[in-house]
């Protein structure tokens, strides 16, 4: 497997606040990756700067070999990195239908269209002509996902779907994540629930103050070791 | 029965009002630009046709067509080189930008064509009239305008809501940022945007000239305000509230014309007023949140 995104050395800072400091990781293609964290701990600047919202101070990002360090936003959509944004932000005034055929603005083609998506989201379908404002968590949650897949990305990002559902929901929400990796699309994943986590992932990485402190697959991470990472506790002797 | 008359004439008076404040509304509604200089750049639409006509001898339908690709033009450009950095320094600015142009327009149009009226002259059509009743008159040119106007707003209602492009201006409205994560170049949609909104003005514009059979340098500065409560008086963010308002505004004149000829603008104002008063969302708008 070759690696699809490739982040060398990544810094973020808002103003005088340094959010990240040397981050660095590779996702291979067709993985599932997670970054897990406290709140903070800079998952989501990373997201941000990947989905290129905020520009990297330092460092590098390497996108299927090529070098999307200053590269604007939408033309990063379409090249392929789609993001579910943390807090959803959907388009409120628009229906659930068009906030899924804006979402095909990338003009990608790729296995992701109005069907295909209402074939992994059957609620949507039925909620299609409701405006997305009347909508439900869970439901904004699905057209959220549904929006960037109908971009057909390479790589999507999925930034905190699970903040403030119902467990019973994200179980709903998370139900669309092997059809998304069987139709060929690489994961970022970024969560504060471990357990769901290292469910999910191929990999795991964790982040404690703007820095990753921990990476493996999550078959060999253990859940002491990610906790302990997590809350920034050096276990005795494991340095 | 003057009453019946005052009413058909403010519709059709009410039709130049909406097509003046349709671009009006669709600056607003994309880019949160509340356009200041939107009834002089309608002035200079109308001076532009009227040069068109004049100076090429071109037929009138053809110079309005011309004044709306002029100013349509003259929109993007003025988007993507002066609104848009604007709009990154705050809401003011892009306010200020406007107020700018609607003291620079003015002005140079009186240099160049001084004060007097530039005539725009549509022959017999000007009153050219039909009977609808022994009272009601209705002259053919303001049928045409109004006509126009319904035309106009629907294709862009329509457009808005049935199209790729249309929702794409739609999200753009609702969330500039996220909109750009679906691989839209938001600046492309503003200048899009501008570029519609003044090719309206121009045509309303054009259109407000002939029906008046001129046009001054200066008066750009009361229809700025009677786009602007024709907007209000429907509802922002609604072009059919837009056609309503426009109507409302034009029926509340004719109707003000009636009593006293010295009435029109002051009713105008005064349903507007009451309009705010009642109801500040508008006759069709939206509860604001």
């Amino acid at each position: 497997m070759s690696a699809l995104l490739q982040i060398e050395g990544l810094g973020a800072r808002y103003g005088d606040f340094q959010a990240l400091f040397d981050v660095s990781f590779e996702i291979a293609e067709g993985e599932l990756f997670a970054l897990v964290g406290a709140n903070g701990a800079g998952k989501s600047t990373t997201m941000q700067v990947l989905s290129g919202a905020i520009r990297a101070s330092a460092g590098q990002v390497r996108f299927g070999g090529r070098d999307i360090t200053a590269m604007p936003d939408f033309e990063r959509a379409r090249l392929g990195i789609g993001l579910v944004p943390e807090g959803r932000r959907l388009f409120p005034t628009l229906s659930v239908e068009e906030n899924l055929l804006v979402g095909a603005a990338t003009r990608r083609r790729g296995p992701w269209d109005l069907r295909s998506v209402y074939a992994a989201f059957p609620l949507l379908q039925e909620r299609r002509r409701r405006t997305a404002a009347n909508l439900s968590g869970g439901e904004q949650q699905m057209v959220a996902i549904g929006r960037a897949l109908m971009g057909n990305p390479q790589l999507i990002l999925m930034d905190e779907v699970s903040l403030g559902l119902a467990p019973i929901v994200v179980d709903q929400v998370y139900a669309c994540l092997p059809a998304m990796r069987e139709a060929g699309a690489t994961v970022l994943l970024v969560e504060q629930d471990l357990s769901r986590t290292l469910a999910v992932a191929d990999r795991v990485a964790c982040m404690l103050e703007g820095r990753l402190v921990l990476a493996g697959s999550s078959t060999e991470l253990t859940r002491e070791a990610v906790t302990e990472a997590y809350f920034g506790v050096r276990a005795r002797g494991a340095h | 029965m003057t009453y019946v008359n005052a009413l058909v004439q403010g519709i059709m008076l009410g039709g130049i009002f909406a097509l003046a404040a349709s671009g009006l509304s669709l600056m607003y509604g994309v880019m949160r630009i509340a356009n200041l200089a939107h009834g002089d750049l309608m002035v200079l639409g109308a001076y532009v046709c009227a040069l068109v006509a004049t100076s090429l001898g071109v037929p009138l339908p053809l110079a309005a067509l011309a004044s709306m690709a002029t100013l349509g033009t003259a929109g993007w450009l003025l988007q993507r080189l002066a609104l848009d950095r604007a709009m990154r320094l705050g809401e003011m600015a892009p306010l200020l930008v406007t107020f700018g142009l609607s003291v620079v327009i003015p002005n140079v149009l009186l240099q160049i064509f001084t004060n007097n009226s530039r005539t725009i002259s549509i022959g017999s059509l000007g009153t050219a009239s039909f009977r609808m009743s022994s009272a009601v008159s209705v002259g053919w040119f303001p049928l045409l305008t109004l006509v126009i106007a319904v035309l106009v707003l629907g294709s862009l209602q329509l457009f808005l809501q049935r199209t790729q492009l249309g929702r794409i201006i739609r999200a753009t409205s609702d969330d500039t940022r996220t909109v750009r994560l679906m691989g839209v170049d938001s600046r492309m949609v503003f200048g899009l945007a501008s570029a519609a909104s003044l090719a309206t003005v121009a045509l309303a514009g054009s259109l407000y000239a002939m029906r008046q059979g001129g046009i001054t340098p200066f008066e750009g500065q009361s229809l700025v305000l009677f786009a602007f409560e024709a907007v209000i008086i429907g509802g922002l963010g609604s072009l059919w509230g837009t056609l309503l308002g426009g109507m409302v505004l034009g029926i509340a004149q004719a109707i003000g014309a009636v009593i006293s000829p010295d009435l029109p603008l002051l009713t105008g104002h005064l349903v507007f007023l009451a309009v705010l008063a009642a109801r500040p969302q508008g006759i069709l708008g939206r509860r604001l949140a």
